[in-house]
């Protein structure tokens, strides 16, 4: 009996870690997850050559005000100190029928 | 003797212990039912695929079509590595590609690209003749042909719909008049010994007009 109870129990106890950890640890993506998603989709669809003019930092300002960083290809540029970031990613991969693949960063404060 | 699993069940309840079994089995419900309050109800998601996706493959999209050196099999390999590397979830898609041109004096013509998951990229563009003009060049006169064109891109996605784009047109012969009237409509002249003559927009797509 002694054998039942423990199985019992420890089937209990997988139930509610596992529907624990559902709900608490895989938290869905809260609102501004979905603003910047939005916000750099437009960047995207605006211009083929942001990355590449200098003048990425000044839109990614203008378009996500929690913006903390933008990293263009590995040139930083920080508008504030935040200790907690999120951060973005999004590809360009050329301009103008020319391939010039390019990973910008943003990091977002949440 | 066999036993049913009824049998089994009532014979366990019975014994000394159990319940202790049964309340185990009350606490842990009542704790489930605590958790479940813990937080608001709303849609769990592990990865959001939206509108940064969907703008990515009409980017990849875009570029094929401002230079066909480029084909979509090759760029899309391109974006899928980059976003392997660094950690972008991407959906894995088809596509098909289209480019559609009717000449003559009033004509119209269109790049398209329709992924599977409904995310379209469309450049497309009408022209229509209005007539000739004699342009003074320097004191040489020079007879033009004068057309009106419309000239947009389509951006559809499910997340939002349809993005209607007025893209700027260039000549980079600098031999043609381009004026913006808006809405997307140019007024549009060139040498009229030309049957056809190329802009360009901002991206690179090559806009014909063709007689």
């Amino acid at each position: 009996m002694r054998a039942l109870e423990a199985i019992a129990i420890s089937v209990v106890f997988i139930i509610f870690s596992a529907y624990f950890h559902a709900t608490i640890i895989h938290n869905p993506p809260s609102l501004h997850v979905y603003s910047v998603n939005r916000a750099l989709a437009w960047l995207l669809l605006r211009s083929d050559s942001l990355p590449y003019t200098g003048r990425l930092a000044e839109y990614v300002a203008e378009v996500v005000p929690s913006a903390v960083y933008v990293d263009n290809g590995g040139l930083v540029t920080y508008f504030r100190n935040s200790s907690r970031v999120y951060s973005f990613r999004v590809i360009w991969l050329g301009y103008n029928g020319t391939l010039s693949p390019r990973v910008v960063v943003v990091g977002v404060e949440p | 003797m066999e036993h049913s699993p009824l049998e089994w069940w009532w014979w366990a309840l019975n014994r000394r212990g159990q319940a202790l079994l049964l309340a185990v089995t009350f606490l842990a419900s009542v704790l489930l039912h605590t958790a479940g309050y813990l937080k608001k109800p709303s849609p769990n998601l592990l990865e959001y695929v939206g509108e940064l996706q969907s703008a990515e493959l009409i980017h990849v999209a875009r570029l094929h079509w401002s230079n066909r050196k480029y084909d979509m099999d090759s760029l899309l390999a391109l974006l899928y590595d980059l976003a392997n590397e660094t950690k972008i979830s991407l959906p894995s898609i088809s596509y098909r590609c289209n480019f559609t041109l009717v000449s003559g004096q009033r004509g119209y013509a269109w790049y398209f690209t329709l992924y599977n998951n409904s995310v379209s990229f469309e450049a497309y563009w009408e022209w229509k003749f209005k007539g000739f003009y004699v342009k003074d060049l320097h004191g040489e006169k020079l007879l033009y042909k004068g057309y009106s064109l419309l000239y947009y891109h389509n951006y559809t996605a499910p997340q939002w719909g349809s993005i209607i784009a007025y893209p700027l047109l260039e000549d980079s012969a600098k031999i043609a008049d381009i004026a913006y009237r808006g809405g997307g409509m140019w007024d549009v002249g060139f040498p009229a010994r030309y049957t056809e003559y190329y802009l360009v927009d901002e991206y690179g797509l090559k806009v014909v007009i063709r007689e």
